[in-house]
C-alpha cells in the first residue's frame, strides 16, 4: 500500500515537473497591453512552439512542395517579403496583396489586410488554400503529415500521440507566430528608461503624437482597426479592401492599419506594396491623399510637414526598427530539426 | 487494494449504464416520399433530372424540453452530418428523463466561429470552413442538373454565416417523446426546378445564404 502511494506520488511529481518545463510563459515588456489572443485554449509549450517552426518553414504545406510559409514571410524582414510588391506563390503565380510582417500577432483580433479572418489560428488556412498561394487544402496537408516520419515524432512530442488533426496543426503554427513579438527597439529601450532619444528623434516622436498615433498608436504602432488612408485605387488591382469581403460601403477602401516598427526591413508599403521608400509614404500623407466618403477623419485636411519635420519623423520613424527581433536565430530556419530528419537521427536534446 | 479499487471501478460503470438511457436521431434524405441515394438520377421535369452527390451540415446544441422548460442539454455540442457515411446522432440521456420536445439548431453558434481552432466535428480539415474568410460552412449541398447553365452542369450551395445581418443558424423543434427520432430532409424542397435555374452557386455569407438555410429548415420533417 505505502509503496503504492510513493510510486502514484513520484508520477504526479514526475508530470508536474515536466510539465513545469515543458510550459512557456509568455513575456512581453511592461508598456505593452494585455495580449488579445486567449492562451488558456491553446497552452504554449516548447515541443509544439517546435512543431509550429517546423510547419512555418516546411513547403510541404503546399500543393507542389514549392512554397512554405517563409517564402513571404521572412525572419530577416520582420517576417515580411521585401522587394515585393505583390507576394507570389506555387507556379510562380502573382496575387494580389503585399505580404505583411509577422510580429506582435498576440495583440491582433482580425487578420489578411482585409480583416477577413477573425482569429489567429485560423489564419493560416487562407495561404495554404489560395491557388495563388499554397494551392493545397488542409485535409491533404493532414494526410501529407500523417505519412511523414519527422512529423509523427514531432506531434508526438508535442501532443503525447501521434495523430495529426487540423486544429492540432493550426494550433501549433499560431503558437511559433505568437513567439514573434518585437518590442527591443530603441522606442522599447527608451520607454523602460535604459536610453534616451537624440534631440531629433525627440522633435520627430513629437510630430509622430500629433500626426500618426491615432491610427498607428504606440506601443504597438497601430490600433489594428482599419481605415482608409487615401491611396488612390490601382485599377490593375480594383481591391477596396474590406468592402470585398463585406460589401458594405461603408468598408469601401478599408485596409488594416499596419504596424510602423521594423519599416527598414519590410519595405515595400502599403496593401499593394505600391511605395518603396518612406520618403514616399510621407509624400503620399502629405500632398496625395485622395478624398472620397469613406477616407479616415485624420486625413481629411493635408497633413503639412516641413522639410526638417519629414527628416525629424523618419528619424523617429527608425527608432522602431528591433534589430533583435529581426535577427533572433530562435526565430529562423530551424535546420537541426530538418537534418536530424533527413540522418533518421532526430536528436532530442537538440530540437 | 487492487481488489478494492476494481470493485469501484466496476459499480462506477455499472452506475453509468444503468442511469444512461439510448437516444438516436437518424436524418433520412428523401426525394418525393423515396429516399434519395447520393449520385443518382432523379427526375425534375418531364425532360430535366437532377443529381446530387454531397450533403452535410452542422447540427448543434441538442437539447430535451418539457412542458416549456429545458430539462437536459447533450454535452456534445457540434455534430458534422454527412449524408454519405454519416447519418445518425447517438446520444446518453440520464436514466428517467421524461420529455416532450427536442430542439437543435442547424449550423454553428457565433462561439465557434469566432474563438480560433476547433477538433472533433469542427475540424476545418472536414472541408466546412471557409479558408478565405473566417467561419463555417454550416450547409453543402452540391450535385449537378440539366438546368445549369454552368462547367458540368453543377451547382454548389455553401450556406453560411455568423455574423449580422446574415446569420445563418436555424433553431428547430420537434414535439416528441421518443428516443427514436427519425427526421426526413425533403431534398426535392429545396432543389427546385426554378431554383436551379436561377441559383446556380451561393459561397459566401449573403441574404441568399440566409433564404437557402431557412428553406433548408423547412424540409426537415419528424417522422412518425
Amino acid at each position: 500500500m505505502k509503496k503504492q502511494v510513493v510510486v502514484i506520488l513520484g508520477l504526479v511529481a514526475i508530470i508536474t515537473l515536466f510539465a513545469f518545463v515543458a510550459k512557456v510563459h509568455f513575456l512581453y515588456p511592461k508598456h505593452f497591453p494585455k495580449p488579445i489572443y486567449n492562451f488558456n485554449n491553446n497552452k504554449l509549450t516548447e515541443s509544439k512552439i517546435l512543431l509550429g517552426k517546423a510547419l512555418f518553414y516546411d513547403p510541404i504545406l503546399s500543393k507542389d512542395g514549392s512554397i512554405s510559409c517563409s517564402s513571404c514571410h521572412n525572419s530577416y524582414n520582420a517576417f515580411a517579403h521585401t522587394d515585393h510588391e505583390l507576394s507570389h506563390g506555387i507556379n510562380d503565380q502573382i496575387g494580389f496583396r503585399n505580404a505583411p510582417a509577422l510580429f506582435n500577432l498576440a495583440w491582433q483580433q482580425h487578420f489578411m489586410w482585409d480583416g477577413a479572418i477573425n482569429h489567429l489560428d485560423m489564419q493560416a488556412l487562407a495561404p495554404i488554400n489560395h491557388p495563388k498561394e499554397m494551392g493545397e487544402n488542409l485535409l491533404d496537408v493532414v494526410i501529407k503529415l500523417q505519412a511523414s516520419p519527422l512529423y509523427k515524432t514531432l506531434f508526438k512530442r508535442a501532443f503525447n500521440d501521434t495523430i495529426v488533426t487540423g486544429e492540432r496543426l493550426l494550433k501549433a503554427m499560431s503558437q511559433f507566430e505568437l513567439t514573434l513579438i518585437s518590442a527591443n527597439s530603441k522606442y522599447d529601450k527608451v520607454m523602460e528608461k535604459q536610453t534616451d532619444f537624440t534631440e531629433q528623434e525627440k522633435s520627430g516622436y513629437t510630430l509622430f503624437k500629433q500626426h500618426c498615433n491615432s491610427c498607428h498608436t504606440e506601443p504597438l504602432f497601430s490600433s489594428y482597426g482599419f481605415a482608409n488612408n487615401g491611396l488612390p485605387v490601382d485599377t490593375t488591382l480594383n481591391d477596396y479592401g474590406k468592402l470585398n469581403i463585406t460589401q458594405k460601403s461603408e468598408d469601401s477602401l478599408m485596409f488594416k492599419i499596419p504596424t510602423l516598427r521594423n519599416l527598414s526591413y519590410t519595405y515595400p508599403y502599403m496593401h499593394d506594396g505600391r511605395f518603396k521608400k518612406l520618403y514616399e509614404v510621407l509624400q503620399h500623407y502629405t500632398k496625395g491623399v485622395k478624398q472620397s466618403a469613406t477616407l479616415a477623419h485624420q486625413l481629411k485636411n493635408n497633413i503639412t510637414l516641413s522639410a526638417n519635420q519629414k527628416t525629424d519623423l523618419l528619424a523617429f520613424m527608425l527608432t522602431l526598427n528591433d534589430s533583435v527581433f529581426v535577427f533572433n536565430p530562435n526565430h529562423r530556419y530551424p535546420h537541426q530539426v530538418f537534418n536530424s530528419h533527413q540522418t533518421n537521427k532526430i536528436q532530442t536534446n537538440k530540437l | 487494494m487492487r481488489f478494492v479499487f476494481t470493485l469501484l471501478l466496476l459499480l462506477f460503470i455499472n452506475v453509468i449504464i444503468v442511469k444512461a438511457q439510448h437516444a438516436q436521431i437518424s436524418f433520412i434524405p428523401k426525394w418525393q416520399n423515396q429516399v434519395l441515394e447520393l449520385g443518382k438520377y432523379y427526375p425534375l421535369s418531364s425532360i430535366d433530372s437532377v443529381k446530387v452527390d454531397v450533403v452535410k451540415f452542422y447540427i448543434t446544441n441538442i437539447s430535451f424540453w418539457k412542458q416549456g422548460k429545458q430539462v437536459y442539454a447533450s454535452p456534445i455540442k457540434y455534430h458534422l452530418i454527412d449524408l454519405e457515411n454519416n447519418t445518425v446522432i447517438k446520444l446518453n440521456l440520464p436514466s428517467k428523463l421524461s420529455y416532450d420536445t427536442i430542439q437543435f439548431f442547424i449550423g454553428t453558434d457565433s462561439v465557434a466561429n469566432s474563438t480560433g481552432a476547433k477538433a472533433g466535428d469542427l475540424d476545418p480539415m472536414y472541408g466546412m470552413y471557409w479558408a478565405w474568410q473566417s467561419g463555417y460552412i454550416n450547409v453543402k449541398i452540391e450535385g449537378s442538373s440539366s438546368v445549369c447553365k454552368t462547367r458540368k452542369n453543377a451547382f454548389q450551395y455553401h450556406l453560411g454565416g455568423y455574423l449580422s445581418p446574415n446569420q445563418t443558424l436555424q433553431q428547430l423543434a420537434f414535439a416528441n417523446t421518443s428516443n427514436n427520432i427519425n427526421i426526413a430532409i425533403l431534398i426535392d424542397s429545396i432543389l427546385q426546378h426554378h431554383t436551379l435555374i436561377n441559383t446556380t452557386e451561393v459561397m459566401s455569407p449573403s441574404v441568399h445564404a440566409v433564404k437557402y438555410m431557412q428553406q433548408f429548415k423547412q424540409s426537415f420533417q419528424l417522422v412518425r
